[in-house]
């Protein structure tokens, strides 16, 4: 089995799927289910090819969806280089960007980058809004494929 | 079972095998960059390169 990052938004995943047999968990299999239930989601990225191939992937599974987000490679260096997830928030404008989501009125906000995994509990203990953290929902994907 | 974990950077790598091997997983973590803004060049200038790159990992592994 191969477990991938968000890198894979960016890549032809079906061109992928037919040159291995192994069983790939992306966070295109969370994102399917989110394109089914929701109808407005905030994103957050660690840059634009990443938050644009969102949103395409869930436009076209879902045309009335309304997509918004914000994309920066500096909480992803910020939290590459600092250890304290509290630090890590208080260090970059997050509590704005959640504000934003909830003023936006989207239904939840959705961690599309694995790095933001390791500050996931000040993440949901500041915001409105539901989150949904692709990299834990990855990890409970795989069980879930290892368990059936 | 092993699981190959395919991410951006060795942090990323790493972030994503702890939170597989916290529920009993094996993993062998594959990283594709060094750093973030390595990766964010892969996925900008040169996305057919990177795409062959996994594509060589996925074959491979």
């Amino acid at each position: 089995m191969i477990f991938c990052n968000s890198l894979t938004t960016t890549l032809d995943m079906k061109r992928l799927k037919k040159l291995t047999p192994l069983h790939i968990v992306s966070p295109l299999d969370v994102y399917e289910g989110i394109a089914r239930k929701l109808k407005s989601i905030y994103v957050i990225a660690a840059n634009g090819p990443t938050l644009s191939s969102i949103e395409a992937f869930m436009l076209t599974r879902n045309a009335t969806m309304k997509v918004t987000g914000f994309s920066s490679l500096e909480f992803v260096q910020l939290i590459e280089k600092e250890t304290d997830p509290v630090k890590i928030f208080d260090q970059f404008p997050f509590a704005n960007i959640l504000e934003n989501a909830h003023q936006l009125k989207a239904q939840a906000v959705i961690l599309g980058c694995t790095h933001l995994s390791r500050i996931r509990p000040q993440i949901k203990e500041h915001s409105l809004l539901p989150v949904i953290d692709t990299g834990t929902m990855m990890t409970q994907l795989v069980q879930a494929s290892l368990h059936a | 079972m092993k699981v190959a974990v395919i991410a951006g950077t060795r942090f990323d790598t790493a972030r994503g095998c702890s939170m597989l091997e916290h529920s009993g997983i094996l993993c062998y973590p594959i990283p594709i960059a060094d750093t973030p803004k390595e990766q964010n060049q892969r996925q900008y200038a040169d996305a057919g390169g990177l795409q062959t790159k996994i594509e060589s990992i996925a074959i491979i592994t």
